[in-house]
């Protein structure tokens, strides 16, 4: 676990192997994805970055249950985790549960209506009335 | 002078009671073949667009208009009754294709989203990297 100036400087290098992480999961390699994510949480444990970039990896891969363990994860270190909620609709209707995705994206607006997650919270809402008005 | 008398009574004329008899099973013929009083055939292709015209706006209405224009002939109730058919045959078919218009649309709308989502995303995950403290 980095500590102090130790942890700042090494931010840089953190945020190289995110967005490492994130060609690999783009490629559709996972495992690799996967092996940079974890080290990531190993280094930054109470960060939720890791945490939601996993659950993206596992929901890409199509094991659900995995990506929301991951999501509530985030939720049990930061209860108001905008991201935590949105990435969860997001599994939540990959699970064809519209309703809770829809109460997660609220609680996501809820917390954060005009942060980073916004954009894609309300496109997320967006996509669940359509997905309700064809069911 | 008397004429001679034929077997059932009556006066026999000779070539004039032949031609006679001819005579009268043409004009019988010619009765048989003549139809009761028609409308012009201006009124009947009248009766029978009015039909169509009556069907677009309410089926059926359109048969019994084009029957009252027409005169009831034959030809106008054909007329209206193909309009009328016709006319529910193009109905469903554009139901079909609206069906289909519907269907596209929101398909591409979904692709759209499904695009612009993806894009959010990433967007949204590069945010929470670059925030990290």
């Amino acid at each position: 676990m980095l500590k102090g100036k130790e942890l700042k400087s090494s931010i840089n290098e953190v945020t190289l192997m995110l967005e490492a992480g994130c060609v690999y999961r783009y490629a559709g390699r996972f495992h690799e994805a996967r092996d940079i994510f974890q080290g990531v949480r190993a280094l930054l444990p109470t960060q939720e970055v890791a945490d939601l970039a996993l659950a993206g990896v596992f929901m890409d891969e199509g094991k659900l249950a995995e990506a929301e363990a991951h999501c509530r994860r985030v939720l049990e270190l930061n209860h108001a985790s905008a991201a935590a909620y949105t990435q969860l609709a997001e599994i939540q209707l990959l699970q064809k549960n519209s309703a809770s995705a829809r109460q997660s994206l609220q609680r996501s607006l809820e917390i954060s209506p005009n942060g980073p997650t916004a954009a894609l919270t309300k496109l997320l809402l967006k996509l669940t009335s359509m997905i309700e008005s064809r069911t | 002078m008397s004429e001679p008398l034929n077997s059932n009574g009556s006066v026999n004329f000779g070539n004039g009671n032949q031609e006679l008899n001819l005579l009268e099973q043409q004009q019988s013929q010619l009765q048989q073949l003549q139809v009761p009083h028609q409308p012009s055939m201006f009124r009947r292709i009248l009766g029978g667009v009015a039909g169509m015209a009556g069907n677009a706006f309410a089926p059926g209405l359109g048969g019994a208009l084009g029957n009252m224009i027409g005169g009831g002939s034959a030809f106008a109730s054909d007329l209206s009754a193909s309009g009328f058919a016709a006319n529910a045959a193009n109905f469903a078919a554009a139901n079909a294709l609206q069906a289909v218009a519907t269907q596209a649309n929101q398909d591409q709308e979904m692709t759209e989203l499904a695009s612009t989502i993806a894009k959010s995303k990433h967007a949204t995950f590069m945010a929470i990297i670059q925030n990290i403290s």
